[in-house]
């Protein structure tokens, strides 16, 4: 056999999700003999015994790397529902990336694909996408957010065209539940209960923490503009548009960088 | 730092750099307590947040090695080029003397099962993965060294072992050695292979660098956990093989149930002290 061949058997075969006496089983007798001339047992245990270490090994080293990354997701399924998850999750969508933290880049896009067939509560996918945000905001690149009194000291023309922008490590979602509330009870050993509230998810890092935010429709329909670099007067704009008042803004505006969500991008 | 009368430099006794300790290593003059650390490619990839932040403080004051779980450097499957171009950013900013992988394959096809699997030795594996060696160090620019895994299966189509596989790769490749002395008794338990075989069949100077750790004996098998202190036996072996070769940089593994800093640093010293009675004249 090629040495591709042998790798593509040893992959099928602990991958398979009830386990490797359970693969060959349902295998054809080609699979089954190639299995036989291609692994030996040890001093004290066959083949497939030998085998069946790296099916647990791939399992639970994956499984519990997503349980610290979804542990929201993972307290409101249930650490069986959770295994389950992890099982049919690894057999759609199998890891494709050599950073083992990047295991569950797709784990919120399968939930919300499946979501009618799995019959999750409607919360999850929305957590489960906040929770993988949290990860990526966590290392994304650094940079220094723009405080309030960066702006505090320009002339009005000035600060009128100063081009803000979002922090690198800025994440942001429109839900209707609320991570924030979940994710902190969780952190407190709280009762999680999930409540429906239609906002936004403002996740951003300004140094090596996370921080969670919630913002209200129209505030995050604001922020949103500044993803790519808005104008202070194109945000002042887009508030009024949405019917805020100037001290509304200016009162968001705050808020948000003293959470450290923006940049100066120019000038 | 220890110097070494050799073409590698020994960087003393240190260890694996975990979560656990970041904020002993950020809030105090925890750095300073062990002579070099082990950072692990992947856990540092990401150009921002506070993994670097540790490194960029541990980088002031010791030296890096950096130590990968997954390049896959035996897999059939073509290299990751993201991941190569990732690891060399993060590299070239902290200049280590050498970087290591493991002797396995990871993946097949596009499925990386995020494990270090063992291949058979063949000549067709050897011309893979001495092709491959040359495509990384090309990529990275930096000494490249492989360390032997634990394995738990046999492959019946080897045609030779894994130490002749090894010796043959450092002769056609001049890569290093990182010589995991756990995973030589987990072999042994596991397959009844000979630990000190192995040592004997790789040219003196190859080794780069040693990993200690601990594993967990379940009667029919031991697995490879690094949990608990470096057993006895794991010492001995460590103090024959640097009898042999000299002082070689050391580095202590623990990765589960990871104790507190201070425990750690003591298994570094536990290591120091057998390699300066193995060695003393």
């Amino acid at each position: 056999m090629k040495a591709a061949d042998v790798q593509a058997l040893f992959v099928e075969a602990i991958a398979w999700p009830t386990g490797v006496r359970d693969f060959l089983a349902r295998s054809d007798d080609e699979t089954r003999n190639r299995f036989a001339a291609v692994f030996a047992g040890g001093r004290h245990l066959d083949a497939v015994s030998c085998m069946e270490i790296y099916a647990n090994a791939y399992f639970y080293r994956i499984r519990d790397a997503l349980a610290e990354v979804f542990p929201l997701v993972r307290h409101l399924l249930g650490a069986e529902a959770f295994h389950d998850l992890v099982t049919d999750y690894l057999w759609m969508a199998p890891p494709r990336r050599p950073d083992l933290s990047r295991a569950g880049d797709r784990l919120p896009a399968f939930l919300h694909a499946f979501a009618r067939c799995r019959r999750d509560p409607p919360y999850v996918p929305a957590f489960a996408r906040c929770e993988w945000a949290e990860l990526e905001a966590l290392v994304a690149p650094d940079a220094s957010p723009a405080r309030p009194d960066d702006l505090a000291g320009r002339s009005a023309t000035n600060l009128l065209g100063t081009c803000l922008s979002w922090h690198p490590s800025v994440r942001m979602f429109k839900s209707g539940w609320d991570y924030r509330a979940a994710a902190t009870a969780l952190a407190r050993g709280e009762a999680v209960v999930p409540v429906a509230r239609p906002g936004w998810d403002l996740l951003v890092r300004p140094h090596h923490a996370v921080h969670v935010h919630r913002l209200p429709e129209d505030a995050g329909w604001v922020l949103l503009r500044a993803r790519t670099g808005a104008t202070f007067a194109e945000l002042a704009a887009a508030a009024a548009e949405r019917g805020l008042s100037q001290a509304h803004f200016a009162s968001w505006l705050r808020t948000w960088l003293e959470a450290g969500a923006l940049c100066v991008a120019s000038p | 730092m220890p110097a070494f009368d050799g073409s590698v430099p020994f960087l003393g006794h240190g260890v694996g750099l975990r979560v656990r300790h970041y904020r002993d290593l950020l809030d105090g003059a925890a750095c300073a307590h062990v002579d070099v650390f082990e950072a692990i490619t992947e856990n540092f990839l990401h150009p921002g947040g506070r993994p670097r932040a540790v490194l960029d403080h541990i980088a002031k004051v010791r030296p890096i090695v950096f130590h990968g779980v997954g390049l896959g450097i035996a897999s059939t499957a073509p290299v990751d080029a993201e991941y190569l171009e990732a690891a060399r950013r993060l590299f070239d900013r902290y200049d280590p003397p050498w970087v290591s992988d493991h002797l396995c394959f990871t993946r097949a096809g596009r499925h990386d099962t995020h494990d270090l699997l063992p291949i058979p030795y063949t000549e067709e594996t050897l011309n893979l993965v001495t092709d491959r060696i040359h495509r990384v160090r090309d990529a990275w620019d930096r000494p490249f060294c492989l360390e032997n895994v634990s394995r738990y299966v046999a492959h019946r189509t080897s045609e030779m072992d894994e130490a002749t596989f090894m010796a043959e790769l450092v002769a056609r490749t001049g890569c290093g050695v990182l010589l995991d002395v756990n995973n030589l008794l987990v072999c042994e338990k596991n397959l009844g292979e000979d630990p000190w075989r192995y040592v004997e069949a790789l040219p003196r100077g190859c080794v780069h660098q040693i990993h200690l750790a601990g594993h967990t004996d379940h009667g029919t098998h031991a697995i490879d956990d690094h949990r608990g202190p470096v057993p006895s036996a794991v010492l001995e072996l460590y103090r024959r093989v640097v009898a042999r070769f000299g002082p070689v940089t050391t580095i202590v593994e623990w990765d589960e149930d990871v104790p507190p800093w201070t425990t750690l640093v003591a298994e570094a010293e536990r290591a120091r002290t057998v390699t300066e009675e193995a060695t003393a004249p």
